[in-house]
């Protein structure tokens, strides 16, 4: 070993070969490092254009426009009245800035404001107060503009399709806007809702930048933190994304109609043209009628009992919320029609809230838990409508629960809005959350007392709750008839039947194990998957680090050894120093690449 | 000459993924690949050129010489 090995023809060559593959993985580990588009979950990019130029110049693009975002917030002092201590006054001065904000914006940013100034669960009244006065100030689609949309999108000629097709429109949105128009089969008065052409790339950019906005308001105040403004705000931006395909508002307003048809309340749902509409035309039925805002005057006129309208409303959207399962989730004003006849109508079904049984009968339970003032049942109720949670502290919560119930009793006047907005806040405090479409279920009933309010001033959320209730027993199992209550005890029962067989056998089997002190417990930390795979990943990293850098400094030994000496009488040791360093480098440059990775992946 | 750049960078490309591992991007391999052999190529190629440049004429000087 002594003796000096003669170089062997060819090995600059597989030097040459060997650097580039270490060339390689360095380039990659630059690659990971400086590419700015975020991994998913699953490693996957999320990024929606494949071609990098067109990336590069959208990515310059949101930045640009959130820079713009970021510096109007800053100049109407959104940062700075965030930063206090939340107090009515600050709450005002932070409603001001951030109206003023949302408008200078514009585009989306108004909607959203809209949307947000419906959740009095969640915001405190003077933010509510300053965003209801948002306005949308669209510009309308020209004629030009109107012609070409009806040209390239709809599957026949207009003139085949339409007898009479008003250019002005009826109302004009974010979204798009409406016509009114005659078919000419049969004649029938339609409504044509067109999507904006330019929506989509508009809709993007502006969503993304809303959420990067919600989560830098959410980064500097706890209270943002608190009431979920980071999720309102991907809510909404998926409800948007939604609101832009046409086929899913057709869907939906099908598939209500559909589960509504017999309803006692016979609330009327305008028909869909599906032949005639597609992803951005919409053609629906004309109902002639006013919003519920106006409609007071004209009831009285024509002697029509507000109550009753107000009630065939009401037990229509609660039918869909605890029953069907499917349900409009945004029932403002100007959502609900009065036709001519008194016939109340529900329009406008971009925004479909759905509900799976578990949820529906956690919704049930919840009314039954409130009417009785029974903190059990509620407790039971919200297990089945909030996310699941690992550490829960069930005991101060049913606790919580109770006093929340003594709170708001004996308190007709409004108490079921403040036993909302104190569930709410309880949620928040104990960590959890409502599963999203159960949040809309909720928000759903609060837009609906609002617009409840406007067509009957008297109207009390819990006292037509109770109502409704005790109109259906068989569902709530709350009052009175002692038949049904023993069918539904019997069911229970049934359903118990096999539990309570094995019970006597799996005691006796328990107490005879205590009796022998055979009884042990298993506790394992790596009995949950995720912390197994959590460390089992971090120690095979720490492991490759390890073997990299102790490989490293044996070779380093090796080189120095040899006096690193490299040409034509280069040793044996001399090169396995130089592969040891080529082994070392290559595991170093793996662990930081996945590293790298680790880190860029979003974790939800 | 190209033909084997090419085959080399396809041969890179196969060899940094299998020595990085798994859940990595295509796209980025393929660059890496064709960069590193680009710039080692480029260095290798230099340094063969100053090793050679009193002895051979291929060397920029020997062409200037020969010019």
């Amino acid at each position: 070993m002594g003796a000096k090995t003669p170089i062997p023809l060819g090995l600059k060559a597989w030097l040459w070969l060997l650097s580039m593959a270490v060339f390689s993985l360095i380039s990659y580990l630059l690659f990971e490092i400086f590419d700015p588009i975020p991994l998913g979950e699953r490693g996957e990019r999320l990024s929606d254009t494949r071609n990098p130029v067109r990336r590069v110049f959208a990515w310059f693009r949101r930045q640009r426009r959130y820079i713009q975002v970021l510096l109007i917030a800053i100049r109407h002092g959104v940062g700075k009245n965030l930063a206090v201590k939340r107090t009515p006054a600050s709450d005002l001065k932070l409603a001001v800035s951030f109206r003023k904000t949302l408008e200078s914006c514009g585009g989306f940013f108004i909607k959203f404001g809209q949307v947000l100034s419906t959740r009095s669960d969640l915001l405190p009244q003077a933010i509510i107060e300053e965003l209801s006065h948002l306005q949308e100030n669209v510009a309308r689609l020209s004629q030009d503009q109107v012609k070409e949309i009806l040209a390239n999108e709809l599957s026949r000629p207009q003139d085949e399709i339409f007898e009479h097709f008003e250019m002005e429109p009826l109302a004009a949105a974010s979204i798009g806007q409406v016509h009114r128009a005659t078919l000419r089969e049969g004649g029938k008065q339609v409504v044509v809702k067109l999507l904006r052409p330019d929506i989509s790339a508009k809709l993007q950019l502006d969503l993304d930048i809303l959420v990067r906005f919600a989560a830098w308001t959410s980064r500097k105040s706890a209270w943002a933190r608190n009431i979920g403004f980071l999720d309102l705000a991907k809510g909404f931006s998926a409800a948007m994304k939604e609101e832009t395909d046409f086929r899913i508002e057709a869907r939906n307003s099908a598939q209500v109609a559909a589960s509504l048809e017999n309803n006692r309340s016979k609330v009327k749902i305008p028909h869909v043209y599906r032949d005639l509409s597609n992803a951005k035309i919409l053609v629906i039925e004309y109902l002639e009628g006013v919003s519920v805002k106006s409609s007071a005057a004209i009831l009285d006129k024509r002697g029509i009992d507000r109550q009753e309208v107000g009630r065939r409303i009401f037990d229509c959207m609660l039918e869909q919320i605890f029953f069907k399962g499917i349900f409009h989730a945004d029932p403002h004003p100007g959502n609900v029609y009065i036709l001519k006849d008194g016939t109340p109508a529900l329009l406008d079904f971009g925004s479909v809230g759905r509900l799976g049984t578990l949820q529906l009968e956690g919704l049930k339970r919840l009314l039954i838990g409130f009417e009785q003032r029974n903190p059990y049942v509620i407790m039971d109720a919200l297990m089945q409508l909030v996310e699941p949670k690992a550490e829960l502290d069930e005991a101060g919560m049913e606790q919580a629960l109770s006093q929340l119930l003594v709170q708001t009793a004996y308190n007709t006047a409004g108490s079921t809005d403040a036993f909302i907005q104190g569930l709410f806040r309880m949620i928040r405090e104990f960590g959890l959350t409502f599963y999203p479409n159960v949040a809309g279920a909720f928000r759903s009933l609060i837009t609906l007392e609002g617009t409840m309010l406007q067509l009957s001033p008297s109207f009390s959320l819990m006292e037509e709750s109770h109502r409704f209730a005790r109109e259906h027993p068989t569902e709530f199992i709350t009052v009175g008839d002692a038949s049904d209550l023993k069918k539904t005890a019997a069911n229970e029962l049934l359903e118990l039947l096999p539990v309570i067989r094995r019970l006597p056998r799996r005691l006796d089997h328990l107490g005879s194990m205590l009796e022998k002190g055979d009884m042990s417990v298993k506790v394992g930390f790596f009995s949950d998957r995720a912390n197994t795979s959590f460390v089992t990943k971090w120690i095979s990293q720490a492991l490759l680090a390890f073997v990299g850098t102790a490989i490293g400094g044996i070779s380093i030994g090796l080189l120095s050894l040899s006096g690193l000496s490299f040409g034509s009488d280069i040793q044996i040791v001399t090169m396995f120093g130089y592969a040891g360093i080529l082994i070392s480098a290559i595991l170093l440059i793996r662990v930081a690449i996945h590293a790298v990775r680790n880190l860029k992946q979003i974790k939800e | 000459m190209y033909f084997q750049y090419l085959l080399l960078a396809v041969i890179m490309i196969f060899i940094i993924g299998r020595l990085i591992g798994t859940n990595i991007s295509f796209k980025k391999q393929v660059m890496a690949s064709f960069f590193s052999v680009i710039v080692t190529s480029t260095v290798y190629w230099y340094l063969y050129l100053r090793g050679r440049e009193n002895t051979d004429t291929f060397g920029i000087e020997g062409l200037v010489m020969a010019a």
